[in-house]
């Protein structure tokens, strides 16, 4: 004993091992302290316990699961998910080859025949461990599969995935490395296929080859040549010779499915060399959209999607390609060759010095293209060369047109809205009324199922609205068409019909006035309402209407039967110049600055149908950040003295907020409970807001959960992950709002069974714009079209809040690009800014009562979009009326231009981060701040009352408490701590006693 | 003083710890060059006082100043990693270790360096006449 206590060496060592032991312990307990809610989210465990009061009566029970068990409800998410991709694949070829016998013989060729691309990847990622793959699907649904060809390329894609060659996905940061050379389609070469041995005996009636095109968040796809010298959305040339190959093998027939969320060029099925006999669109098909597809091809389901976007013959072709990707201002500084993060000299308020290549504020995006936004610039495009008008058949923006002049059938393969059914059907208008009290009209359309086969119709509505002198002189754009308002049917028997109705508000038709009346204005003018299979057919049944025929250069006579025509006198520019929603309050300008013209005259001429050839547009590459630029992008946040005027942690009185529900936002007892809050506890709910917040105890808030989506709620229930839907794109494409109805109740419903935790937010869904088929998250949002995104929103938000689950729309707005998405400054017009971008969103709040929102990452002129008052306050609650939540996009230590200050003065109420970092540097704003400090009280309030009315409090009555408490896990963390602590501390004092000279044992 | 006689008398444990501590002084030259944003004035004290500690601990051989020491480059150490690591969280969670960035990574690695070097050091003879155990 003597000669161990004695041991310095033991005790040195013993002292040195531990305390180091101690201080990385520390640190990891930092970190897991600090990220506590997302560990508590993964484990499933809650930091808060309820005690209950054992006389309350009341029902807690606020949302109830419509569904008896975990069972049915799956077996009904299960049927929805392929009701989804059933209504949505669209058919885009067919010479009569599909539907096929069930038995039929079949080989699948193409890598994504094998490795289905089921959605995207990012924050929209969901588990497809167990999604249906082609071979079961096709196995299930009564074909006879040639499994060795698929296995076969299982193991080839091994191989690829084992070299680090598989295909390139979209993911986070890579956009600043991910160049076009560096991307892969990685297709198995064919001299691959043809040496694999694998034998087609028996399995020649049909050959399926699946075209498979990926992305996802944090980059957007490679938009420069790559590979082998083509853009991702062509044809590859491995592909060509893949198509060429299996055309030479005799098959019977041969059916191309694309699995691409993003448009891509198909300019190539009706090669005749590849013999392709039927096409069929199936976007990501999530879980079991696969069983779906294979129903389809067996005629088990007559497709009856129809496009979202436009599908041109280049993908570089739209306006908006011009400028989309990676602008950096010119007079960014450098040193040694890299970006200092410095503009001209001045150093811009929250962009750090960082590690990484972003630099946050020297990145620009001019959306010279206005509101010509896929099908409105094609359509309108064509209709300017029928009426031969606006110079529109010049050489500017010709991309497959042949003879130098722009041409609509070669540029555009197949238009917005167009899609193929087993059977036919004939539409006929039949009457059109309009409900002065409501502004709406009412379209009744039979429709007509001339085929043989049952099966379902989209009625789609078109309305246009004349492109006067005035709006030439003032700049304001008018699409020759525009979706307002659609219908799908029933199913109708062959030789059957059905009338459909579909309303059509007349808010739809008024045109942004941003130079004169700056809001809304009807017109005096001709306008249409036409019926058509696509947009483009629309379109030419509008032309016929206006007398226009194939000789004046129409690609087929329209149907004039088609179409209504009204007049408007005289300009209406009062009617659409309020807000529905809050009296009084007036609708105008609220991106003045956000238009790059604002700092120099003439710095950017705008797309305009008065003169194609003259303002189509060019890469605006050459921005040189002006002084006014530079001084805007500054956090320009003015403190103010402390206010002690302010009340927090009041006991007087002892509200909860379970008493609050239902109670108006304006009520007086907000305040009584706002007081209750303590200082801390408002940081921790505005500042450590990510996935979830934390036990507000004052109130008896518990713990809040809030999940990733928006393809399907992240999480696992009943042993299994939760059901993952198809991309947005597919569900838009069925154009059935019950279907998205079912989706939101579907949301709402693996919400409250999730088992790691009520789930009482969701981060979805997301509905910014398919602005180029080159988004990385196309996957996740609708459609390029802002009306058909926005109703489908609505009907998404609205089923899923009536469950209790508070969706965060996003991301508000802009956020079109994945490219610089941090902080880049986009520039653009008011009008496409509301006409396009902000619609989506409009619906979704206005429409689908949205309580949620969640603001993105960019800047929308030289402001953070989380920062803009315009935005945040004036249209989104203002003219909007939303009552609710607004949240940042992810937050981290090194994202500053997302400041608090700035953000909470302009409407932002919360901040995306999942540690805890901001809630000191809140408190410590707060006390020095009083306007931080009553901008902080203000969005504790809407967060409050965005969750009063949330699952949050299911389970929980208003004389229950609700305690704050250390989970399991932390308190073994904690435990470990302090007894490694402890013995390195004894190990100390010890190796001490061993080295004192009169320490009793004798001397050192 | 003698210092001559000192470090004449100074065993391996205590160049060692000398090399632990120009070690720590190199990973706060780093530290410094690093310019972070999230920079901490706790960071360089405790790499100071622990160098300071140490220098005392050698010449009045005290041997529980070397715990000191290398307890006050930890303390550093702490907020050096708690604060770096988490200002490089977004980066760390799309790539691992691999999103680290190498003016970090170069002070982490000297920074570790020092307090192995410091705690080895700690173990072993400070001087000539000491008696092992």
């Amino acid at each position: 004993m003597k000669f161990i206590i004695r041991n310095k060496t033991l005790w040195s060592i013993l002292t040195g091992v531990l305390a180091f032991l101690f201080a990385l312990l520390m640190v990891g307990t930092f970190f897991a302290v600090s990220y506590a809610s997302m560990i508590n989210k993964e484990l499933g465990v809650s930091s808060s316990i309820v005690i209950k009061d054992e006389n309350s009566t009341e029902d807690t029970n606020y949302y109830k699961s419509k569904f008896s068990s975990d069972e049915e409800l799956t077996k009904w998410q299960v049927e929805l998910c392929e009701q989804i991709q059933g209504e949505g694949s669209v058919l885009v070829e067919n010479n009569g080859a599909l539907p096929v016998d069930k038995g039929t013989s079949v080989t699948c060729y193409g890598r994504s025949s094998a490795d289905i691309i089921y959605g995207g990847t990012g924050s929209g990622q969901v588990d497809t461990a167990n999604a249906a793959t082609m071979k079961k699907a096709l196995k299930d649904a009564g074909f006879k599969v040639n499994e060795a060809m698929l296995d076969w390329y299982s193991g080839k894609i091994d191989e690829l995935k084992a070299a680090k060659k598989d295909r390139s996905v979209a993911g986070m940061w890579t956009e600043f490395d991910a160049v076009g050379a560096a991307t892969r389609i990685a297709e198995i070469p064919v001299s691959e296929v043809e040496a694999s041995g694998v034998s087609l005996d028996g399995y020649k009636e049909m050959a399926i080859v699946t075209i498979g095109r990926s992305g996802g968040e944090g980059s957007d796809l490679a938009i420069n040549e790559f590979t082998d010298g083509k853009h991702y959305f062509e044809l590859q040339e491995e592909e060509k010779k893949l198509l060429k190959y299996v055309a030479s093998l005799g098959f019977g027939k041969i059916v191309v499915l694309i699995n691409s969320s993003n448009a891509m060029a198909l300019d190539w099925l009706d090669d005749p060399e590849y013999k392709i006999d039927a096409c069929l669109w199936i976007g990501g098909p999530g879980q079991y959209g696969m069983n779906a597809v294979a129903k389809i091809l067996c005629g088990d389901i007559n497709p009856s999607g129809r496009f979202v976007d436009t599908y041109s013959a280049s993908s570089l072709s739209s306006p908006a390609m011009q400028n989309f990707g990676s602008y950096t201002y010119a007079n960014a500084d450098k040193e040694n060759g890299a970006y200092t993060g410095t503009i001209g000299g001045t150093i811009i308020d929250g962009v750090p010095g960082d590690m990484s290549a972003v630099r946050y504020a020297i990145h620009y995006l001019v959306e010279e293209e206005g509101i010509y936004v896929g099908y409105k610039y094609y359509e309108t495009r064509y209709e300017d060369i029928v009426l031969g008008r606006g110079n529109a058949d010049g050489s500017a923006g010709v991309y497959a047109s042949t003879g130098g002049k722009w041409n609509y059938s070669e540029e555009v393969n197949y238009p917005f809205g167009y899609g193929l059914s087993y059977t036919s059907f004939e539409q006929t208008l039949k009457d059109v009324t309009y409900d002065r009290e409501t502004d709406t009209y009412t379209l009744t359309v039979n429709v007509k199922n001339t085929g043989a086969k049952d099966g379902k119709d989209v009625v789609q509505v078109y309305g246009q609205s004349e492109y006067t002198e005035f709006d030439k002189q003032n700049g304001i754009e008018k699409a020759a068409v525009q979706l307002v308002g659609f219908g799908k049917s029933d199913v109708i028997g062959a030789g059957k019909d059905a009338d459909v109705k579909v309303e059509v508000e007349r808010k739809e038709l008024a045109a942004y006035d941003a130079s004169v009346n700056k809001t809304y204005i009807l017109e005096n003018g001709d306008y249409y309402l036409a019926v058509g299979d696509n947009s483009h057919d629309a379109l030419n049944n509008i032309l016929a209407a206006k007398g226009k025929t194939k000789a004046d250069g129409m690609d087929y006579d329209g149907n004039k039967d088609k179409t209504y025509k009204f007049n408007i006198a005289t300009t209406d520019a009062t009617t659409y110049s309020l807000s529905k929603e809050n009296v009084g309050v007036k609708i105008t300008n609220r991106f003045d600055d956000a238009d790059l013209n604002h700092y120099g005259d003439g710095l950017v001429k705008y797309l305009t149908r008065a003169d194609w050839q003259g303002t189509f547009p060019k890469p605006y590459d050459s921005l040189t950040a002006t002084k006014q630029i530079i001084d805007d992008l500054q956090f320009n946040y003015k403190p103010e003295a402390p206010d002690t005027s302010i009340t927090t942690g009041s006991t007087a009185t002892k509200y909860s907020i379970v008493m609050m529900r239902g109670i108006d936002y304006d009520n007086e007892l907000w305040d009584e409970l706002l007081n209750q809050l303590t200082l801390n506890e408002m940081a921790e709910i505005v500042g450590h807001s990510g996935y979830g917040t934390q036990t507000i105890e004052s109130i008896n808030l518990p713990a809040t959960v809030q999940a990733d989506g928006p393809q399907g709620i992240k999480g696992q229930y009943a042993g299994g992950a939760t059901v993952a839907y198809t991309s947005e794109p597919v569900m838009a494409a069925t154009y059935n709002v019950d279907i998205l109805h079912d989706v939101g109740l579907s949301m709402g419903e693996d919400a409250l069974r999730i088992s790691s935790g009520k789930i009482s937010g969701w981060y979805g869904p997301a509905m910014n714009i398919h602005r180029t088929p080159y988004s990385g998250r196309n996957f996740e949002y609708y459609s390029e079209d802002g009306f058909l995104s926005g109703v489908m929103a609505a009907k998404e938000v609205a089923a899923a809040q009536s469950m209790g689950l508070c969706c965060y729309i996003k991301h508000f707005a802009l956020n079109d690009q994945e490219t610089y998405r941090y902080g880049v400054a986009t520039f653009g017009k008011e009008q496409a800014f509301r006409e396009i971008y902000l619609k989506s969103f409009q619906y979704a709040v206005e429409d689908g009562g949205a309580t949620a929102v969640m603001t993105s990452f960019n800047r929308i002129g030289c402001r953070w979009a989380g920062a803009h008052s315009g935005l945040l306050k004036d249209i989104l609650r203002d003219e909007w009326g939303f009552k609710g939540v607004t949240l940042t996009d992810a937050v981290m230590p090194n994202r500053n231009w997302m400041d608090v200050g700035i953000g909470l003065e302009a409407g932002n109420d919360t901040w995306l981060s999942s540690s805890d970092w901001l809630v000191p540097k809140i408190e410590e704003w707060a006390k020095a701040d009083g306007k931080f400090m009553r901008n902080l009280r203000s969005s504790c309030k809407n967060f409050l009352y965005a969750y009063v009315n949330s699952t949050a409090l299911n389970g929980i009555s208003s004389t229950d408490k609700v305690v704050q408490i250390m989970p399991a896990w932390e308190k073994a963390l904690v435990s470990v701590d302090v007894i490694i602590g402890v013995i390195a501390v004894a190990a100390c004092v010890l190796l001490v006693l061993s080295t004192l000279k009169d320490f009793k044992f004798g001397k050192e | 003083m003698d210092i001559k006689g000192i470090i004449r008398n100074k065993a391996p444990g205590f160049y060692v710890g000398a090399a632990g501590a120009v070690t720590a002084l190199i990973a706060l030259f780093v530290y410094i060059g690093m310019g972070s944003m999230y920079f901490s004035a706790l960071v360089v004290v405790g790499i100071l006082v622990g160098i300071v500690v140490f220098a005392l601990s050698a010449l009045f051989n005290i041997r529980i100043g070397l715990v000191l020491s290398y307890v006050c480059y930890m303390f550093g150490l702490y907020h050096f990693l708690t604060l770096e690591i988490n200002y490089r969280m977004d980066a760390l969670i799309v790539y691992g270790l691999g999103g680290l960035d190498a003016i970090f990574v170069v002070a982490a690695v000297f920074y570790m360096i020092a307090i192995v070097a410091a705690i080895v050091g700690s173990c072993m003879k400070q001087t000539r006449t000491e008696r092992v155990n």
